[in-house]
């Protein structure tokens, strides 16, 4: 879609929308650049407040996957004022603003539209030095894969909107999307990795094709490490799967080998589309026992789901 | 048999439909018409994960899937099972090596809880009353043919003499009249 529109050239660009990364980055000084994103949804939870939530975490996770620090966000709403009490939309703004407090961000303005669907979403700008910048671009031969949340919150989702599960059962999944990457990203800034990105719509196996693409690397995925939200499994083998799910899995064909022996229920929770999902990181071998330390550190569980190969760009399923 | 028309609904709710229809028909016949893959796909994982045989009609970009609920058993494997008494004589199955022999019963008692046939009852005796009481490898097994309508019973004056009264997990205890009983009524009665 993007291919129509003229590639924006600037000598301090770092990183632009052709990288397909999370964030742009534009050098302002040989200290300092500017790391700029927006993200929207449309509600995935009924209480206004915990949405809020989570659409800020879910904006400011891009900001996290570069490694930067955010500072100033925007809010964007979408809301009908005719039909929707304005009281929903005070609680979606006050959950909105309480990540981007917890981020050590600042909320500096904003701009509503007059819309069927509520949607809300942050444009946020983060700080880095140049020199630290996290792409996606970066994983070598013998890197590790870390995963730091688990999957299966659009499936989660879709059996709840469906009545399948009782709202119990999804209360691990709005804590995870609700929760920050900060503490993950800071860790992983720590220790300096390789190459970062977050787990949103395309999936862990969209998302780590486009680290293996960007990188020019293979990706070997370990199956059986990758954590998974209780019940996802057995939802997703019911056909609890969201349109989303299946576009993922159908674009990813082409660059998965190993997929035949995969149950489909796996391959499903694999592509799942998340919302404010975790970091993937790629870590060298040698670092990567201190990156899952210093996460636990800051209470964020790591999981190694992978290793980087060498040779052409692909992602390989592996099951025990 | 029951049409669901899913065209025109977003996921979940083609699978909500066809999974209520599923629960409401009992046995027969479902058709399910969709207009999307994704709903489609959707609905055959829901028939497989159930082990429901399906057919699917594709025309104009519509599909009828056919679901067929034939899970009802034939009234003659329940005659069988009516009258098939299983007799556990020891905790270990086969003669040999205790270790060996105490795999092959855990493996017995799985693949017959995962099995469709139900036994009318299982009868533990002597060192069989281990596999009824606390640190038996086989409880989930035999809770599950429980459920499944299964009488699992264990012998009063084996589980005295091995001091396992208070230990008992799962079924009920029984005398040597009732185990005459039952094994002069069976038609089949299989000793292990």
């Amino acid at each position: 879609m993007l291919a129509r529109v003229p590639r924006q050239e600037h000598p301090d660009l770092i990183v632009g929308s052709e990288f397909l990364d999370d964030a742009g980055v534009f050098k302002l000084s040989d200290e300092m650049a500017l790391v700029q994103t927006v993200d929207f949804l449309t509600p995935i939870v009924d209480d206004p407040h915990l949405f809020g939530q989570i659409a800020a975490a879910n904006a400011l996770s891009d900001v996290y996957a570069m490694g930067a620090r955010p500072v100033t966000a925007m809010n964007i709403v979408c809301f009908p004022t005719s039909t929707l009490d304005l009281s929903i939309l005070e609680e979606i703004l006050a959950g909105g603003a309480e990540k981007v407090g917890e981020a050590g961000a600042i909320i500096v303005g904003g701009h509503t539209v007059e819309d069927k669907e509520p949607k809300y979403g942050l444009a946020v700008t983060g700080l880095v030095s140049p020199r630290r910048v996290v792409t996606n671009a970066g994983a070598k031969p013998g890197d590790r894969l870390v995963l730091t949340k688990p999957l299966g919150a659009g499936i989660i989702s879709t059996a709840l909107k469906g009545g399948v599960i009782e709202v119990r059962d999804a209360e691990r999944a709005w804590a995870e999307m609700a929760a920050l990457n900060k503490e993950a990203s800071e860790a992983m800034v720590e220790v300096g990795v390789n190459a970062c990105t977050d787990v949103t719509g395309f999936g862990l196996l969209g998302h780590i094709w486009e680290m293996a693409s960007a990188s020019g690397v293979a990706v070997e995925v370990d199956v059986n490490s990758v954590p998974v939200l209780d019940k996802a499994y057995s939802l997703a083998a019911m056909g609890l799967v969201p349109a989303g799910g299946f576009r993922n899995r159908k674009f990813l064909e082409p660059y998965l080998a190993g997929a035949e022996a995969i149950p489909d229920e796996v391959l499903d929770v694999l592509c799942d589309p998340q919302t404010s999902g975790g970091l993937l990181i790629a870590v060298s071998e040698g670092k990567h026992g201190l990156l899952l330390e210093r996460l636990r550190a800051r209470g964020v569980e790591g999981w190694v789901i992978g290793t980087v190969g060498s040779g052409p760009p692909q992602v390989i399923l592996r099951s025990g | 048999m029951e049409y669901i028309d899913a065209r025109g609904l977003a996921c979940p709710e083609p699978v909500i439909r066809t999974k209520q229809a599923l629960d409401r028909i009992g046995h027969g016949q479902v058709v399910t018409i969709v207009d999307n893959e994704v709903a489609l796909n959707n609905v055959l994982r829901l028939a497989t994960s159930r082990g429901l045989r399906t057919q699917v009609e594709e025309k104009e970009g519509e599909f009828r899937i056919h679901i067929y609920r034939e899970d009802l058993k034939p009234e003659e494997l329940i005659e069988q099972e009516a009258s098939l008494i299983i007799l556990v004589k020891s905790e270990f199955l086969g003669v040999g090596d205790e270790q060996l022999g105490s795999l092959l019963m855990k493996n017995f008692f799985y693949a017959l809880s995962e099995a469709e046939f139900n036994p009318r009852a299982v009868i533990f005796l002597n060192t069989g009353v281990k596999l009824s009481s606390e640190g038996s490898p086989i409880i989930s097994s035999l809770v599950r043919l429980e459920q499944r309508g299964t009488e699992i019973l264990s012998c009063g004056t084996c589980l005295d003499y091995y001091g396992l009264k208070d230990k008992l997990c799962v079924g009920r205890v029984t005398n040597i009249y009732d185990v005459v009983e039952f094994v002069t009524t069976a038609s089949k009665v299989v000793s292990i």
